[in-house]
């Protein structure tokens, strides 16, 4: 191997075609046989690359579903309906206190039964 | 018109109206755009999960942008380049909290479909690329998969990765000399 050899294939990797190597190495490769193989090799690689542009993995299912609700609780938050926010947290609030009233009822009710059984 | 003039068209009209707010024509946008999202997402970060947020974080960074989108470029150009950003968020955010652990994304079995002009030569050939790909570190695949897979040229790998043009192409030149060595790997040694 020569050393325009040993030139071309430092290069080879960092050019799209053999033209911009320069005349001098492009004449080169045009005259050697070896030269010429590792640059089909370049070539091959890239067309390979290319074609995998083609290719397309499914994305699952949930993606589309998952981005609407995604912006759809943005557009509440950020941008507009202030009144649907607030109802949302409303009715979780008005859930969590709703809770909170039951089980001190049930506190209450509990206490007032032990009560009146101590009475007795 | 083309079939393909007549997508640009319909597509043209569903970023108008989503630029006026209308969720219905995004969610249309998301629909026709999200396998190639998401690949491109998996082809960043080698890992999906991560691309499932990656890619939902950029429609959603879309959807937030997408008034101020021009037109200038093809929408799905333009979706790309916030995929990109959005992997490089997210894989900075990741670094930070946990020690890498790339799996072998790329030989997981994947459902494919193929441009009928490149079928399946594409597909037979892919394969022993992908492994490839699966070895280089992430920094060279992403300089790699952005040139030779999306065309993106050195100015915009740059930019976007917010490395120097000059960064762009030694990795793209080891990334390349990389893969040509692994995939020439059994070709090289019956020649020695």
């Amino acid at each position: 191997m020569s050393t325009m050899c040993t030139v071309v294939r430092l290069r080879l990797p960092g050019v799209d075609s053999v033209d911009e190597l320069g005349e001098r190495l492009a004449g080169h490769v045009g005259t050697c046989l070896t030269c010429q193989a590792e640059a089909a090799r370049y070539r091959t690689l890239r067309h390979r690359l290319g074609g995998l542009a083609d290719l397309t993995m499914t994305a699952p299912t949930t993606l589309v579903p998952s981005v609407v609700i995604r912006i759809e609780n943005e557009d509440l938050e950020e941008t507009g309906d202030r009144r649907a926010v607030v109802r949302r947290a409303a009715i979780a609030v008005s859930a969590a206190a709703g809770a909170a009233v039951a089980a001190t009822a049930g506190t209450i009710i509990v206490i007032g039964l032990r009560r009146a059984h101590d009475a007795a | 018109m083309s079939s393909l003039e007549v997508e640009r068209y319909e597509e043209n009209e569903l970023v108008e109206r989503a630029g006026r707010g209308d969720q219905a024509a995004f969610t249309e946008l998301v629909r026709a755009h999200q396998h190639e999202v998401y690949t491109l997402a998996v082809r960043m970060v080698a890992d999906r999960e991560l691309a499932y947020d990656v890619a939902q974080e950029a429609f959603v960074r879309a959807w937030r942008a997408i008034e101020r989108f021009r037109g200038d470029a093809k929408f799905s150009t333009w979706m790309h380049r916030i995929t990109v950003n959005t992997a490089f968020t997210h894989r900075d955010r990741r670094k930070r909290t946990q020690v890498d652990s790339l799996d072998d994304i790329y030989r997981e079995p994947v459902s494919v479909s193929l441009s009928p002009e490149r079928g399946g030569e594409s597909a037979a050939m892919s394969e022993p690329l992908r492994e490839a790909l699966t070895e280089l570190p992430e920094s060279l695949r992403a300089v790699v998969v952005l040139k030779d897979v999306y065309e993106w040229s050195h100015t915009e790998i740059a930019e976007h990765l917010d490395i120097s043009v000059t960064a762009a192409k030694v990795r793209l030149h080891r990334a390349r000399k990389s893969l040509r060595i692994t995939l020439w790997k059994h070709q090289d040694e019956e020649g020695t």
